[in-house]
């Protein structure tokens, strides 16, 4: 209770002191006008479709980025969703089981999720039987299901031991047995276990490559006693050209020896060795496919054996006797599936020929092909590669069977085909990994870009001709405008909201005049670009480039919308991070989606990229160059022209390059015009390494050189567009011997302007540098506590030279100010807003951990903030000074909202100046606005125009009847 | 346990290198159990995750010794923070977060018993059209308090006693002196007024008016 009592009064002291200058929180009936969420998983690491005869068919996959999911296979959307804690991501089975979800993590956590809600039913941590809990790893797991009892088994094989846990639908806890095997075992590809359900045993398949395979048989209820019987192989190299059939009968293929060879589970012996080229088989098997179901008792007796160019070869064992079925010639296939349900076993072949995807079945029991259940779909253009299919079957009453399946392409792409022939819904799940974002201005609408044309040609017409494009471009305009309110009359949207946008009414994808929509362009680290539509979250074109994948992406826009007509570029670069490969150069246009390769020009560099920067300057057709630096310290330009190499000369251009693995900083000029000089250069102390750098944001608008002081004079900003910092932490990392240190440089010239060091303090660090200030977040490792420092720089009282700023100039030391601040939560990514013009004062964004995007104003960071608050400071804007920074909910832009895993901040500036775009990427898309001094320059939403008409028709009305009455009096008062 | 002794405690942890996994239990109790779903445990900023169960319960797997928060997230409700101490052996100690003196230890039971400390309100409310919020605005108030003295106040005052009336109207005449601003029912009526009878209605006006004056 007491505690209540201090949680209460913080709140009331928070409130009453700051509510009135937050002033920023939402109204409940905004939710979702301008803000939207998308919610994403990863990509797909294993997937299962409910295997209940319930009629809400749903699915459930588990991804690379810890994430379990739910989906509704008619919609795909997400029904529910768990993310897995990060230090134990990775998951190595999933299973349904009745109505419940089997998710085992590689970390030996086993737990069983109800199906419907999402929520936990048991978990069993393995590890805790294991001697050494930290290399605990799960290599394999399998459920046995018996019809008979209520129990259903799961088996669990780690690198030491085997494991099963007892699900009883009776009993809450289940029962744990293990086994240790008798050595440990390496890696998940020499193993494999399977069930059997109907005699209740468990078998271990393990081969030694080139060796023996060893394969162990457990009894289900009693792991002590196990039998084992050791096959020599010694051709024998993976357990892919294995198979466990009917009657325990393995069989296993050798291309080497060039046999299909049987051998009988029980003891060892083989049964028959039978040469591929009697079966008609010539060439060397390349993949073999069986029934792979965990449960042996389901395994029929038939493999199929793709050998030569598509050639598919069904193939019958019946006890000793090999018999080929039948031959079909399927080009491209990726993947063979068996699926079996009731007495049906069919077989899927999916393959790709350029976009088309097809899926063939085979009636395995018959060998027949059933063009019937073919299903062949075109994936849209820029799509990858097929990289797994599953397979759903189910019962029919006309046909056997029909089928719908899961296909999982090289992009990250999930994509559900159904028959028939129609993909049903895709999800973009390498969204989920963004490595880059930018929002960019849509274009003007045809008729504005008529008059923008005319101001581009003004050089070259003459003063008649101009005045009548002008009059003919307004008359056009206006003849729009007639249009387009006679289309809303005739559809009779007149008065209704065009978008669900309040403040946007321009439909399609054209500049409305606040600039509120935008294009947003994401590189994704799978090598997917994407195209959204700001307003909606709608993937308006995407562009995938495979080679892309893995590379470290930078994306720079070289020209925006406003100079039409030229169309805007921007350019992606692929860096290959081992610096072997030459850089991948891609000109795209950010609004259509359109992508020129320009690899072809740089496939002869000599040496890795290390910098790469755009062009301060914009050139004679409003591009700016990008200008690249390699290694040899050679300059190229994209695009590459002797003008460019002209303007470069002329600017007098500098370049940094911060080495975050050997700690050297490095300053060069760029005055010479093929290559760059060295002029400074600086090692960190190597008790430290780099763990953050960040110069100011290029071409960055501040709209006010200085800050008045209650004592009305001015002391004046340290705007210096050079200026980079560097926080670099100990290589020690013992608490008290940890320290973070910050180096404060000017680029140019090299010059220290300021450090500080942070004792017992540690990264993470997240950092926001802009103006003249600097924020960052580190980890107090003494105190436990996250603490954000806090960093102004300033000419004093007298500005040095208001017009021109120069490195090389001598001026005074800045005046540094700084203050830190308690954290009270997690922070995974800090961003700033950012607005047209700069002169709305600025909100710092906050990533939080726990799934919460929250802003607050950057004046509750100002290293000026009195630790006794008086009138003066008052008067100032000034807060008092409090050691903890609030965190209250009305300040989370993303409400109730959980956005998990972000990772970055990306802000945009509307043409409003009181409003700012804000972009959060990570697991989840969350995209919204903010105000961060209010909206002062738009009527409020609920501004009451019907009111405002009500009263001032009243007035009129009002002022004529009362006139109309004075005169009578008077009238009445002459006559008296 | 005082402070001293923790702080021993956290040089054994990091000098300590063989490792100890725990697990953290607790229960979450909340109003209603319809958003359980919705709700999470975390510990160490999701480094470590708890997941509840029907009733409420949670236990949050392999957690390595050391000094963690542990936090109930849920969209509705607002829960304490609670700091956890995993000491070498693995023992578990909860104690309230406070971030400001961290030395200050206010154990709580273990295992966790996290119940809802308040809603948590993440919206601004709309002002509601009312006429007592109305009647708050201060433009309104200036407007009407003159109304009320103008109309309320003369009803008061009895005006059969030709001695008052007298009184009143040599003030009415000193107000009217003194006014040099414009009649804005005039002002308006002149401005809306139809053309062709403006100058006449005017003229009448006035003169009416002085014939009043003269009597």
């Amino acid at each position: 209770m007491q505690y209540n009592i201090v949680f209460t009064v913080k709140f009331v002291a928070v409130f009453g002191a700051f509510l009135c200058s937050f002033g920023d929180a939402l109204y409940e009936d905004q939710i979702g006008k301008f803000d939207w969420k998308k919610e994403l998983l990863g990509r797909v690491d294993h997937a299962v479709f409910d295997s209940s005869v319930s009629l809400n068919k749903h699915g459930f996959v588990t991804t690379e980025k810890g994430a379990i999911a739910c989906i509704n296979m008619r919609t795909g959307e997400v029904k529910w969703r768990r993310i897995l804690p990060e230090s134990d991501r990775k998951i190595t089975y999933l299973a349904h089981v009745r109505d419940g979800l089997v998710v085992v993590s590689s970390k030996g956590m086993a737990r069983l999720w109800d199906s419907a809600s999402g929520i936990l039913k048991w978990e069993v941590d393995l590890s805790v039987a294991a001697e050494n809990r930290e290399s605990f790893i799960v290599i394999h797991a399998a459920t046995l299901e018996r019809s008979y009892s209520e129990k259903t088994l799961l088996v669990i094989l780690s690198k030491t031991g085997l494991h099963t846990i007892a699900i009883s639908l009776t009993k809450r806890k289940p029962e744990i047995q293990s086994v240790l095997l008798n050595q440990e075992l390496t890696d998940g590809d020499h193993d494999k276990i399977f069930v059997d359900s109907q005699n209740g045993k468990i078998i271990h398949l393990q081969l030694q490559s080139g060796v023996r395979l060893e394969v162990t048989v457990y009894d289900a209820d009693n792991l002590s006693s196990p039998k084992q019987v050791t096959i020599s192989t010694s051709w024998l190299e993976s357990l892919a050209m294995t198979a466990l059939l009917e009657d325990d009968t393995l069989l296993y293929v050798s291309n080497d020896v060039g046999a299909i060879h049987l051998v009988d589970l029980e003891n060892g012996n083989t049964q028959a060795t039978v040469p591929l080229l009697r079966l008609g088989i010539k060439d060397p098997v390349t993949m073999m496919s069986s029934n792979e179901e965990e449960d042996v008792a389901v395994h029929g007796s038939d493999v199929i054996l793709s050998h030569g160019e598509g050639q598919m070869s069904l193939i019958k064992i019946t006890g000793s006797t090999v018999k080929l079925m039948q031959t079909k010639i399927i080009p491209e296939v990726s993947d063979v599936v068996f699926k079996q349900k009731g007495t049906e076993v069919y077989a899927y072949f999916a393959s790709q020929i350029n976009n088309v995807v097809s899926i063939a079945t085979v009636n395995v029991k018959t060998g027949k092909y059933n063009d019937d259940l073919t299903i062949n779909v075109t994936l849209p253009p820029h799509t990858g590669t097929l990289e797994k299919v599953y397979v759903n079957m189910f019962l029919k009453r006309n046909t056997p069977v029909g089928f719908r399946a899961l296909l999982q392409t090289t992009d990250e792409t999930v994509f559900l085909v159904t028959q028939p022939n129609r993909i049903a819904w895709q999800r973009q799940e390498a969204i989920a990994s963004v490595v880059h974002a930018t929002m960019l201005d849509l274009p003007l609408s045809d008729v504005d870009a008529g008059i923008e044309a005319e101001f581009e040609e003004s050089g070259k017409t003459k003063l008649m001709e101009m005045f009548f494009k002008r009059v003919s471009a307004q008359g056009s305009q206006l003849i729009s405008w007639f249009n387009n309110i006679l289309r809303d009359l005739k559809e009779d949207t007149l008065f209704t909201h065009k978008t669900r946008d309040p403040l946007i009414q321009v439909e399609g994808l054209t500049r409305d005049p606040f600039s509120l929509h935008k294009m947003i362009v994401l590189v994704t680290k799978s090598g997917v670009l994407f195209g959204m539509d700001s307003l909606t979250g709608e993937i308006v074109w995407r562009y995938f480039l495979s080679q892309l994948k893995g590379r470290q992406l930078h994306f720079f826009v070289q020209r925006t919308t406003a100079h039409y007509p030229h169309p805007p570029q921007a350019l992606l670069l692929g860096l290959d991070s081992s610096q072997s490969q030459p850089p991948i150069v891609l000109a795209v246009n950010p609004i259509t989606g359109v992508v020129i390769d320009l690899s072809a020009d740089f496939i002869n560099l000599e040496s890795p990229v290390i910098q790469a920067m755009p062009f301060p300057v914009p050139d004679n057709h409003h591009l700016r160059p990008l200008i690249m630096l390699d290694a040899d310290l050679n300059i190229h330009l994209v695009p590459d022209t002797s003008d460019i190499r002209a303007i470069l000369s002329e600017l007098n251009l500098y370049m940094y390059d911060v080495n975050v693995s050997n700690g050297l900083i490095r300053g060069f000029s760029l005055s010479e015009k093929n290559s760059a000089q060295l002029i400074w250069s600086m090692h960190l102390p190597n008790t430290h390494k780099i763990i953050k750098f960040s110069g100011k944001p290029a071409l960055e608008k501040v709209d006010s050189m200085g800050r008045p002081l209650a004592d009305r004079s001015v002391i004046y900003k340290y705007l210096n567009p050079n200026v980079i910092a560097i926080l670099s932490e100990s290589v020690d990392d013992a608490v008290d011997r940890s320290s973070l240190l910050l180096y404060v440089i000017d680029a140019v010239t090299g010059a220290v302007i300021h450090s500080t060091i942070h004792k017992k303090a540690s990264g993470p660090v997240h950092m926001v540098h802009s103006e003249n200030w600097l924020i960052y977040s580190y980890w107090n490792a003494k105190a436990r506590r996250n603490e954000i420092a806090s960093f102004e720089f300033y000419e004093g009282k007298k500005q040095f030279n208001a017009t021109v700023f120069s490195s090389f100039q001598t001026r005074p030391d800045p005046i540094v100010m700084q203050q830190a601040y308690i954290f009270s939560a997690g922070i995974s990514c800090i961003g700033v807003s950012q607005t047209d013009k700069g002169i709305t004062s600025r909100q710092i964004l906050f990533g939080l951990k726990k799934g919460v995007l929250f802003g607050l104003p950057r004046r509750f960071f100002d290293p000026r903030r009195p630790l006794h608050a008086t009138e003066r400071h008052r008067e100032e804007g000034l807060v008092q000074y409090m050691p903890e920074i609030p965190i209250p909910p009305e300040l989370y832009l993303s409400y109730n909202l959980t956005v998990e895993g972000m990772e970055r901040i990306y802000t945009a500036p509307a043409a409003l100046e009181s409003t700012s775009l804000v972009l959060a990427t990570g697991l989840d898309l969350f995209f919204t606005r903010t105000q961060p001094s209010k909206m002062f320059d738009v009527l409020k939403e609920d501004f009451d125009h019907l009111l405002i008409a009500v009263v001032l028709l009243g007035m009129f009305a009002a002022a004529l009847i009362t006139r109309r009455m004075a005169q009578v009096k008077q009238l009445n008062k002459a006559w008296r | 346990m005082d402070w001293r002794l923790l702080c021993i405690l956290y040089i054994a942890y990091f000098a300590d290198v063989s490792f100890c996994l725990s697990k953290v239990e607790g229960k979450v109790y909340l109003p209603a159990d319809q958003h359980l779903a919705d709700t999470r445990v975390i510990l160490d900023d999701g480094e470590y995750r708890g997941f509840i169960k029907v009733d409420g319960s949670f236990v949050v797997h392999n957690v390595p010794t050391g000094s963690y928060v542990l936090e109930v997230l849920s969209p509705t409700y607002l829960f304490e923070p609670i700091r956890i101490d995993v000491s070498a052996k693995g023992n578990i100690r909860a104690r309230r977060l406070n971030n400001l003196k961290p030395s200050v230890v206010a154990q709580v039971r273990y295992p966790l018993e996290m119940k809802a400390v308040a809603l948590a309100k993440y919206f601004q409310a709309r002002e509601k059209f009312s006429i007592f919020d109305m009647l708050k605005n201060p433009m309104v108030l200036m407007m009407v308090l003159p109304l009320l003295v103008f109309a309320v106040l003369p009803k008061l005052v009895n005006t059969s006693d030709p001695e008052v009336r007298k009184e009143m109207e040599e003030s009415m005449k000193m107000f009217n002196q003194n006014s040099s601003m414009p009649d804005a029912a005039e002002f308006m009526s002149n401005l809306f007024g139809s053309g062709s009878n403006k100058p006449k209605a005017v003229t009448s006006s006035k003169s009416g008016k002085s014939k009043a004056k003269r009597n």
